[in-house]
């Protein structure tokens, strides 16, 4: 059951993208389509489990002190792991759809907030659950704001186009509509929250995750 | 100092056992990546290429530039050349990097031009990077053979500018640098670098034009 509960929280609870919002710079950059979105999400979901797997294996080796730097180290040299792999024996289409996400990865800040807040002082079961999670949430976010671009800006789905001579919107295949796409989702689920807690009878109070005082990732002074 | 010591150790080993990691991974799947490389080109070079009996791969020149070597792979029917194929690249690229293979005839006009390495940003540098088809989502549906003839060289309007130009001394340029390239909006800094690639190509034949076309003999 808690198993289940690790998992389940990255897809709505504590979705990666629209709840924590973490992982902004793939995010904006990369949702003009919905490929790109899976292709992204894909690829990070590869990275996290292999980092979560790593750092949660190592968590009681590494001094807290120098933790960070160790848990960039773990992250960098899985990445580039990942990438020799796949240019050796990937196909090479799923190399040409997935390679070009790899390098930006190593900036997303989803696989460190992970390896901090949660590989580092949980079970290997437990991370694993975490890392599927996390990366199934951040690849449907990320599904979700690419369809949504891809759609008002030219009337596609996946590169098909759904609606012939749909009126080409420029503004959603750029930055500026990957911000305005991203706000609409972030009061939508905001929305949801408060309706939820409305219903229930309470004052909605805005996610824990959200605040940063839960997490230790400055606070390099503590005591080990 | 005791405890940074100790910090340091730590961290030290686990650099170590990174790079050893690395090391080993790099060593073991060098041939793979390359035999994979390999196999990319000779794809990227039938499509750029007219037909052919000889092995472009083997059949190649190299020329030195200023800005790095460029190849060219002669395609040959009957001994006769046929067209041939040109790969430089350029460092200019938002992810550095940019590689391009164009196909040429003979008397040095280009044909098609293709990125076959890049680290642009997607959805905003693959614009001008990547060959695409859209299809209308209907046509799965339909039992016609609209979708199973995916051709495979979509368009790109930005690759596609190059296509009937004459490879000269003077290169390529986008037009906000004066040239008469249309870059694509979003997508400058990558549609700078292709220009810049296909230059390179396009001045080391200009250049060595004899010695190209000697070597069919």
């Amino acid at each position: 059951m808690s198993l289940w509960k690790d998992f389940s929280k990255g897809i709505w609870k504590e979705n990666p993208v629209l709840v924590l919002v973490l992982g902004m710079c793939p995010t904006l950059a990369v949702t003009s389509s919905m490929k790109n979105g899976m292709g992204m999400g894909l690829a990070t979901c590869f990275v996290l489990l292999g980092s979560n797997i790593v750092i949660s294996l190592v968590r009681k080796m590494i001094p807290r002190k120098v933790r960070i730097p160790c848990y960039i180290v773990v992250i960098a040299t899985f990445v580039t792991l990942v990438e020799m792999l796949m240019q050796a024996y990937a196909p090479p289409q799923l190399n040409e759809a997935l390679g070009i996400f790899i390098p930006l990865i190593v900036v997303n800040c989803i696989v460190l907030g992970r390896a901090e807040a949660f590989a580092s002082k949980h079970s290997l079961p437990r991370s694993i659950m975490d890392a599927l999670g996390m990366g199934a949430g951040f690849t449907l976010a990320l599904m979700a704001l690419g369809a949504t671009r891809e759609f008002i800006g030219g009337g596609t789905l996946f590169e098909m186009q759904v609606v012939p001579n749909w009126p080409e919107f420029l503004l959603m295949k750029f930055a500026p509509g990957a911000f305005v796409v991203l706000g609409l989702f972030l009061a939508g689920m905001n929305w949801i929250g408060m309706r939820k807690a409305a219903k229930e009878g309470k004052a909605y109070t805005v996610p824990a995750e959200l605040s940063c005082s839960h997490c230790r990732l400055c606070d390099l002074s503590e005591k080990d | 100092m005791k405890d940074s010591l100790k910090l340091s150790i730590a961290l030290g080993i686990t650099c170590a056992l990174a790079a050893s990691i690395l090391t080993f991974a790099n060593s073991k799947t060098r041939e793979p990546r390359a035999e994979a490389a390999r196999r990319n080109r000779q794809q990227a070079l039938s499509l750029v290429l007219p037909a052919f009996d000889n092995a472009p791969l083997d059949d190649k020149i190299q020329i030195a530039t200023e800005t790095g070597d460029v190849f060219f792979y002669l395609a040959k029917e009957g001994g006769k050349l046929t067209g041939l194929a040109g790969e430089g690249a350029s460092p200019k690229g938002y992810g550095g990097q940019l590689q391009v293979l164009i196909g040429l005839n003979p008397s040095g006009d280009i044909g098609t031009v293709l990125v076959t390495g890049h680290k642009e940003t997607p959805g905003l540098g693959t614009q001008v990077t990547d060959r695409k088809q859209t299809r209308s989502i209907w046509s799965l549906f339909g039992k016609d053979a609209e979708h199973a003839q995916a051709s495979s060289l979509p368009p790109c309007p930005y690759l596609d500018q190059y296509a009937g130009k004459a490879a000269t001394a003077t290169g390529f340029r986008v037009q906000q640098d004066g040239g008469g390239i249309e870059a694509i909006s979003g997508a400058t800094v990558s549609s700078r670098a292709v220009a810049d690639a296909v230059s390179t190509v396009s001045k080391a034949f200009a250049s060595h034009r004899n010695e190209i076309l000697a070597a069919e003999k």
